[in-house]
């Protein structure tokens, strides 16, 4: 009795590994089908893309024109969705512009959380074409910057938590490859023409209005973050005059710390339109000219000491 | 704090039965009386806690070690079926007091599809161990809080009047749409 | 000839597994949300049933009578699987959709239900027409609700507009369904009742 039912699951069981070898190959084939259909629609032109790699939990595509990198795609997955995973892949430009996405795989509740397939939805449209650094990937009844779908919160917080695995992913590969992931002109006075400089470790841009330098932008490092480093790029008048910051990176806690990235925000207020040698670059509360986020002091000292450190490098290229 | 969201959102927010549609047959068959509604429910928390603790090690032990998580769905069956079977003979040994209580239920439980249902979502999850469980947990005692007020309703209507086309599982069906309606404010919790 | 067709019939309309046994309710509700996901659903369902169907009346005489539930478990998650795999690999899209609802045709008390009051008694021929009668009974009754629920709720038909606009969406959330079925079965009762 127990032999013939350990024959019927034996032969069961043979018959199901056959049947898995059998559609191993169709279910890749489907499956990298998708990936490269996708791959098309959500990066800028290019000719070949790299192998996929593997970064912070999620697959990164380069996608290579003439040599050289145009876009990353960063495939993603968030297990939060209505119902099960929302699986897509995000396409970014090598200044950090979000250029398009695209849902893999998702079993949300049609009509509702499933219009994240749909065209023109306004899940999508809330990154698409936006800068990433300066979002709060979260939905707005949350305190962020998505439109979530109507009546399906769930499954907007999992796109958006997806995409902002994709953005860290695609954070540390940019990092490597030496993109910092900031468009220096937004960072500048009016110019004509940006020329990166070679300088030793950090990016550093000088900007160019009739053959004349009007402006640099320099990158500026601090180890001492609530959570390690903070690297900003800091654009200077030629006179010193602080234009614009803007973080490139930062780990720190979400909701306090992270505010270093939110426009207008207490930091960049007190440094913007100073003239940097007449800035005492400490916090307010220990006797210097900047303004602390709340609750985030770690945060802000970091914050200060990189810009410090752009402002040091500054005063050495600009002579 | 995770725990806490997760103990809620399965109980109230996406309550097995009225939010994800699981563990229906049970729920429209054993829901006539209150008594026989909580033994039930009862049965299935039981159940429920110690398939997710057996599935969780199965799965992140043998299956997925082994590159084997196709043959999920034909070894968490039976890994059920089994248990449900052992549960019965032990309870039956250790307290049959318990057993006079659950024991009518337990054959029922093998194909209750919210039990196959939790076990393949812990997985897809990705929950840990303590997690796996509080999730099985909480979600069979949000099947037993629907069935239970479900059972109260159903009484009553034994002492009106309903008519003939109705009677039975259509009324029991738009009973159950009206309070998956109220379980839906839960979902603002979470 | 005419027996073998009554027990197709049957399947469909006098023991339709939905409205009249009101069985394998949890896919029923679940997947109901478009018409497309229904029929999916229940043709996944049917070729289960009709396999199962086959291979345990194939057994019957093989398989022990005390152990004829695990082995029929056995069997029936078996071609479950095998289902799952074949539709990774050619519809992709309807078993993303479905998720764990195609794992969960095994404890769809139909298959089970069928193995051991009919095909555990029958010829194989007779076995597979059941199977294709409830089968069909079955993917019948989940395109219905499919088609109303997608309707009312979102104004289309198989994905088509059929007015602008949307509907009203509690349709396509869980309580729809159970209005939806259960005011179906209401107008199936009705309907039935005067043929007799």
């Amino acid at each position: 009795m127990v032999l013939m039912l350990f024959v019927i699951a034996f032969v069961c069981s043979a018959a199901v590994a056959g049947v898995f070898q059998m559609t191993k190959e169709p279910i890749e084939k489907a499956q990298a089908q998708k990936v490269v259909d996708a791959l098309r629609k959500v990066l800028p032109e290019f000719d070949e893309t790299s192998e996929k790699k593997s970064v912070a939990e999620c697959g990164v595509y380069e996608a290579v024109l003439g040599g050289e990198i145009v876009g990353y795609a960063v495939e993603s997955v968030s297990h939060n969705g209505f119902s099960g995973d929302v699986k897509i892949i995000v396409g970014f430009t090598t200044d950090g512009t979000i250029y398009n996405i695209e849902v893999l795989e998702q079993a949300e509740t049609p009509g509702l959380g499933a219009n994240m397939v749909s065209e023109d939805n306004v899940l999508v449209g809330s990154f698409v074409g936006k800068r990433a650094e300066e979002m709060n990937m979260t939905v707005r009844k949350d305190g962020g910057d998505v439109d979530a779908l109507t009546a399906a919160t769930i499954s907007s917080r999992a796109f958006s938590e997806a995409v902002a695995f994709a953005y860290a992913a695609y954070l540390e590969c940019a990092a490597e490859n030496g993109q910092g992931g900031v468009d220096p002109s937004r960072l500048l006075p009016e110019s004509d023409q940006i020329e990166e400089m070679e300088l030793d470790g950090v990016a550093a841009y000088k900007a160019l209005l009739g053959n004349e330098v009007v402006g640099y932008a320099v990158e500026g490092r601090s180890n001492s973050g609530f959570n390690g480093l903070v690297r900003v790029m800091v654009g200077f008048g030629v006179d010193g005059t602080i234009v614009d910051v803007a973080v490139l990176e930062q780990n720190e806690t979400p909701g306090l710390g992270t505010k270093m990235c939110d426009e207008g925000n207490a930091l960049v207020e007190s440094l913007k339109g100073k003239s940097a040698s007449g800035v005492k670059f400490a916090l307010k509360v220990e006797g210097g000219d900047v303004d602390a986020l709340t609750a985030a002091t770690v945060s802000s000292r970091a914050y200060v000491e990189a810009v410090e450190s752009a402002y040091e490098t500054f005063k050495k290229i600009n002579l | 704090m995770e725990l806490f969201a997760i103990i809620i959102a399965s109980i109230f927010a996406n309550n097995v039965v009225f939010s994800q549609s699981l563990g229906i047959c049970p729920f429209l068959g054993v829901s006539n009386k209150v008594g026989t509604a909580a033994g039930m429910g009862a049965a299935v928390t039981f159940v429920m806690a110690i398939s997710s603790l057996v599935v969780w090690m199965l799965q992140s032990f043998i299956l997925a070690p082994h590159g084997l998580e196709y043959m999920q769905t034909l070894v968490f069956i039976l890994v059920i079926a089994a248990l449900v079977q052992m549960v019965e003979i032990v309870l039956k040994k250790i307290s049959p007091s318990l057993y006079q209580a659950l024991g009518i239920f337990l054959p029922l439980i093998t194909t209750n599809c919210a039990v196959l249902g939790v076990a393949l979502l812990l997985v897809q999850k990705e929950y840990n161990l303590l997690e796996s469980v509080i999730y099985a947990t909480s979600t069979a005692l949000g099947f037993a809080l629907a069935l239970v007020i479900m059972a109260g309703i159903r009484e009553r209507f034994e002492i009106v009047s309903v008519p003939k086309g109705v009677k039975g599982v259509p009324i029991a069906l738009i009973t159950a749409g009206i309070l998956a309606m109220a379980f839906m404010g839960f979902s603002g919790l979470v | 000839m005419g027996k073998n067709l009554k027990i197709f019939t049957d399947g469909l309309l006098k023991n339709n597994p939905t409205f009249v046994l009101v069985l394998g309710m949890c896919p029923t509700l679940a997947t109901t949300t478009s018409a497309f996901n229904g029929m999916g659903m229940g043709v996944a369902t049917l070729f289960v049933l009709v396999m199962s169907n086959v291979v345990i009346s194939l057994l019957k005489n093989v398989i022990p009578d005390k152990v004829r539930i695990p082995a029929y478990i056995v069997v029936i998650s078996s071609f479950v699987t095998v289902v799952q795999l074949l539709m990774q690999a050619y519809v992709q899209d309807l078993y993303n959709t479905l998720g764990v609802f195609i794992p969960l045709i095994v404890v769809n008390c139909i298959i089970l239900g069928r193995a051991e009051a009919f095909a555990s008694k029958n010829g194989i021929w007779a076995s597979a027409l059941d199977g294709l009668g409830i089968g069909l009974g079955f993917t019948l009754s989940l395109t219905v609700v499919g088609m109303v629920r997608e309707l009312l709720g979102n104004g289309q038909l198989f994905g088509l507009d059929i007015w602008q606009g949307g509907g009203a969406l509690i349709f396509i959330l869980s309580p729809g369904a159970f209005f939806v079925l259960g005011y179906l079965m209401i107008v199936f009762r009705k309907l039935t009742a005067k043929k007799n």
